[in-house]
């Protein structure tokens, strides 16, 4: 088993009102998984991929990656751990307007500590991946949605990280550049990625091995597609 | 008017910080540049205040004599007449200085005013310098009997009475006049270089003149030229009268040992700062310059400050624009409202700098001895001048760059605009810009601070602690009573050593001309008299060979009758002096022999002892070096010295302050330890020096306001991307090692431009000293770790709380 949560919850406090975004979640992902996790706006899809992805808390629970509790690590080991075992791809594709394509994708590895040389390698060989090579000293403003998001995908796999977290990554793009990322989202879950994709759309729903669906902070159904 | 301030006050409540950043930098900026206006105005405006300065010249002269040059500000009484005969109509006047003790006869208790400089003029004195009359007139001056009075001279003098027809005794040189108040003056600016508060005419009998024809040089000569040719024709005419008057062998240059003298007008508002470009208050035009850019620079600083708030904060502003823009305000129409936005917030910059020169001025002018007082007629004109020139100058870009946003991509974007790469570029630039004037001036405090604190712990090459003085040289009355005071003084057992000495380097000197050899190079020497204790008292530090005795017959000068009568053959020489000789060392000197004296009168002298320099000034006015001369006879108007037992001085200065109204009634008692005088030599340079660190701590102080609100700024927009990076694995350290980096870059690239430019002034100012203090790298480096430092510290609380901030937060920001 890969991921394995126990009775997570995440409450919000401020100082008139206590909002639950999670209850009681119970979920257990194997490794080279493809994961769709769909639901309303506000039921805690992306407070849920964010807690998998360690850059929320839980206020409950425990969360369990491979030999990892991480509830139990402090920022610090939190930071490593991401960026040993993580990769993440956003709706908004978060890349860094000032860096340019190539030192984005570099950025993951540069927290490693990782030499020159070999960073230098692996950044190209991912935007060879993603089909974005020829944008390598391109600056993220001077690139379409669809170039913009395959670049972050890229970022997301250089590091080869055991999870891939995608918070809707074709919510910005048109249908032709969507169909490009599932495309490569797929291919990489073939290579042996274990990926969790929250979406809107149930047809990239459908493209997953498996679909949660979630409501009012609760998981209320965990299906598998046939593929 | 009202929508304005309006429009500026809600941003000022929005934007509350950044306001406040701007005001503060904008103020310090505008304290600092009006109150060293002021300060360049007051030391630029000597005797600009009469009506003709512009057009009036001093005639003065220059003395080579060897390698030495000589100055001198006054020239021959016959001097002005006789060229004014050859230019008819030349506006000319004299004056003439003289020291002399008054009395009023009306004053009840006779107090005597010792030593007030009395100005002899010519009867059209006032035509040149158009000083105000409160009563009487110029004309006065026409009976040789009346005195005019400056306002404060009446009330010193006459108190609340009617200064008007009084009488007034005037003594110099045992001599008395009665004069006559005829005339009282207004009070005027303090900086001028005409002595006013006493003015006579200048007496007809040659007896009574101060100057006596061509043998003294004290008539200070002024005459009005308008015209480079007329400023020609009265050098080349003034030149031509010298070459037949009896003067004429003092500028023959045949002989190589001898004296030339070349004349040379000053303008009016030039002559403060003396023949060496240092005012006698310490200012010079290399230190009003230095002062003036620091001014200009601090005003730029405070400007670029706002410039890099204000376009920083307009990203912020990008979706009002939008959608001002889309209900129809053209772009024109914006800018003006942003400028006026910038128009209230220099207004309000420039009233807190107002406020800031205020409380500064008082401070300034005590530290710096410069009578500089704010004088709103010609400061708020100058302020107003500030707050247009700042409004357009800061204030256009950020306004162009607000009023260009378009609103389709900005109203479409959830986020706000990027802020561009260019943008951020401009204002690291701006900041390191700030920091490079803020390290230069940094460098520059810590060097003056340093040379201050050299000179104040340099070997005077005496002992200075256990030694004062009393300087009888100008008070007739106290020159009487030497005897007394030197038999009182002699009579107390603390007081371990006593000498009676031609003043030296402490006060009036001879010059007497020396040189190697005959035909050689002569120079100038100060020939410092002294009695047998001279050396034991103020313990000059020997170099080589022996001190004067008169137990040698040869070593010592008789004098008979106050004339001297066997002269010394042997003398001891200062090193400077060997060192002018031409020896490479005290020893390479002893039992050597030298010329003394002019070239055709001068007689061999022997150098038995070489004794180290003694440095009681600055350094930056260089005298003669000395040459001592050991004489038996009674030294008039002399210098005594004493030297008390440890920890006695100040027992012996009560004791003498005690006697002091039986042995001098009437005479100021003011013997001066040599540690104070040591210290008043060295009172300019630290004044300076604290003028400079200021002038430093408020650049750095804006410069680091202006980091503060980039940091303030970065934090609000960099938080989305520490959210990136920390989601990517940063850890807080490394984020702070990015944040501190990026701000600290443009402080050492800084450092790259101050340090060359701090050197070169540096290295410029100290040539001046003739003890300077080394210029090492040290200086630099720490103004450099320094700057980081405060700058490092001036961000860190905004860096870190950023850098800590929760990732998942962090990606939510904007």
């Amino acid at each position: 088993m890969l991921i394995e949560l126990s009775h997570i919850q995440r409450l919000y406090r401020s100082d008139e009102v206590e909002t639950t975004a999670l209850h009681d979640i119970e979920l257990q992902i194997e490794k080279g998984e493809f994961v769709a996790i769909m639901g309303p706006s506000g039921c805690g899809k992306s407070t849920l991929l964010n807690i998998l992805g360690t850059i929320d808390r839980p206020t409950g629970g425990s969360y369990r990656f491979g030999e990892h509790e991480l509830t139990a690590m402090n920022e610090a080991e939190l930071a490593k751990f991401r960026r040993e075992h993580l990769g993440y791809v956003f709706q908004s594709f978060n890349l860094i307007d000032e860096l340019t394509i190539e030192e984005n994708i570099e950025l993951a590895l540069i927290y490693r500590n990782m030499p020159k040389a070999e960073r230098q390698s692996r950044v190209s060989h991912a935007m060879d991946h993603v089909g974005i090579a020829h944008r390598a000293r391109h600056y993220p403003s001077q690139l379409s949605g669809g170039q913009q998001q395959r670049a972050a995908i890229a970022r997301a796999i250089v590091g080869e990280p055991s999870l891939i977290l995608a918070d809707e990554p074709t919510g910005n793009l048109d249908t032709e550049n969507g169909a490009q990322v599932m495309d490569i989202l797929q291919r990489l879950n073939d290579e042996g990625a274990t990926i969790i994709m929250v979406t809107h759309s149930p047809s990239h729903a459908d493209l997953a091995r498996r679909r949660i669906d979630m409501l009012d902070g609760q998981v209320v159904v965990s299906v598998r597609n046939a593929i | 008017m009202r929508t304005m301030m309006s429009d500026f006050w809600r941003l000022a409540v929005r934007y509350r910080l950044y306001t406040a950043l701007n005001v503060i930098g904008l103020g310090l900026g505008v304290a600092t540049f009006l109150t060293l206006a002021l300060v360049a105005r007051y030391e630029l405006g000597w005797d600009g205040f009469y009506r003709q300065s512009a057009s009036i010249y001093e005639l003065q002269a220059d003395f080579m004599i060897g390698s030495g040059t000589f100055h001198m500000a006054a020239l021959h009484d016959p001097m002005l007449p006789a060229v004014q005969t050859r230019i008819p109509g030349l506006q000319g006047t004299r004056l003439e200085q003289i020291s002399a003790d008054l009395v009023a006869p009306s004053d009840i208790s006779k107090t005597v005013h010792y030593d007030q400089t009395v100005s002899f003029v010519d009867p059209n004195f006032f035509d040149l310098f158009d000083l105000k009359f409160t009563a009487g007139s110029p004309a006065v001056l026409s009976s040789p009997e009346n005195i005019i009075l400056s306002a404060t001279m009446a009330r010193q003098l006459f108190g609340e009475k009617p200064a008007l027809g009084q009488t007034l005794e005037v003594t110099r040189h045992g001599k008395t006049s009665v004069y006559r108040v005829a005339g009282v003056l207004r009070d005027h600016p303090s900086n001028t270089t005409i002595p006013t508060d006493l003015i006579a005419a200048i007496p007809k009998t040659a007896a009574d003149r101060p100057c006596d024809g061509w043998d003294t040089m004290c008539a200070q000569t002024y005459a009005v030229l308008p015209t480079p040719a007329l400023r020609q024709s009265f050098l080349q005419n003034a030149h031509d009268v010298l070459m037949t008057s009896p003067m004429s062998r003092a500028i023959e240059q045949k002989d190589p040992g001898g004296e030339k003298m070349t004349l040379k007008i000053v303008p009016l508002p030039l002559v403060h700062f003396g023949s060496d470009g240092v005012a006698e208050d310490g200012a010079s035009r290399s230190v009003l310059f230095a002062l003036a850019a620091i001014g200009t620079l601090s005003l730029l600083a405070g400007a670029m400050n706002y410039v890099n708030l204000a376009t920083a904060q307009s990203l912020g502003r990008a979706r009002e624009v939008a959608i001002r823009k889309v209900l129809g305000a053209s772009h024109t129409r914006l800018m003006i409202r942003f400028l006026g936005e910038t128009l209230v917030l220099t207004t309000l910059a420039a009233m807190l700098g107002l406020i800031l020169t205020e409380i500064a001025l008082p401070m300034v002018a005590s530290l710096s001895g410069w009578a500089v007082a704010l004088d709103y007629g010609w400061t708020l004109p100058l302020l107003c001048g500030v707050i247009v020139v700042l409004t357009l100058g800061a204030g256009f870009y950020p306004a162009f760059m607000l009023s260009s946003f378009s609103p389709a991509p900005v109203l479409a974007s959830a986020r706000l605009p990027a802020q561009g790469r260019f943008g951020a570029r401009i204002r690291l630039f701006l900041v390191g810009l700030q920091f490079a004037f803020a390290v230069t001036l940094g460098i520059c405090t810590l060097v003056v601070n340093a040379q201050a604190l050299h000179l104040r712990h340099l070997d005077r090459g005496m002992t200075i602690p256990g030694l004062a003085i009393i300087a009888t040289e100008n008070l007739t009355a106290l020159d009487r009573q030497q005897t007394a005071i030197v038999n009182l003084l002699r009579a107390m057992p603390e007081v371990t050593d006593l000498s009676v000495s031609a003043g030296g380097t402490l006060g009036r000197y001879d010059v007497g001309s020396v040189h190697r050899a005959p035909g050689q190079k002569a120079f100038m020497a100060q020939t410092v008299a002294h009695d047998e204790a001279f050396f034991r008292t103020f313990r000059l530090h020997l170099l080589a060979g022996r001190l004067t005795t008169s137990a040698h017959a040869t070593d010592v000068t008789h004098t008979k009758n106050g004339n001297p009568d066997v002269l010394a053959q042997n003398f001891v020489l200062s090193r400077e002096a060997t060192r002018k000789l031409g020896f490479s060392s005290p020893q390479a000197a002893l039992g050597q022999t030298f010329m003394f004296g002019d070239s055709h009168i001068a007689e061999k002298r022997t150098i038995v002892g070489v004794v180290e320099d003694v440095i009681l000034n600055s350094g930056q006015d260089t005298l003669p070096p000395p040459i001592y001369e050991l004489e038996t006879g009674p030294i008039e108007q002399g210098i005594i010295a004493f030297r008390t037992a440890p920890g006695a001085m100040p027992r012996v200065l009560d004791a003498l302050r005690r006697a002091w109204p039986t042995l001098a009634p009437g005479v100021p008692f003011e013997p001066q330890t040599m540690t104070e005088i040591i210290a008043d030599s060295t009172r300019g340079d630290f004044a300076r020096g604290r003028l400079f660190s200021i002038g430093a701590a408020v650049a750095i102080a804006i410069a680091c306001l202006g980091l503060y609100g980039l940091a303030a700024f970065n934090a609000e927009r960099r938080m989305h991307e520490v959210g990136i990076r920390k989601t990517l694995g940063a850890t807080t350290a490394q984020i702070m090692r990015l944040l501190l980096g990026q701000f600290l870059r443009p402080v050492l690239y800084a450092s790259l431009i101050a340090w060359p430019v701090a050197w070169l002034f540096m290295r410029n100012w100290l040539t001046g000293f003739d003890n300077p203090v080394a210029l090492t790298p040290l200086y630099f480096v720490l103004t450099t770790l320094l700057a980081a430092l405060l700058c490092a510290l001036t961000i860190f609380g905004r860096t870190f709380g950023l850098a800590r901030a929760e990732p998942a937060r962090a990606l939510r920001a904007e």
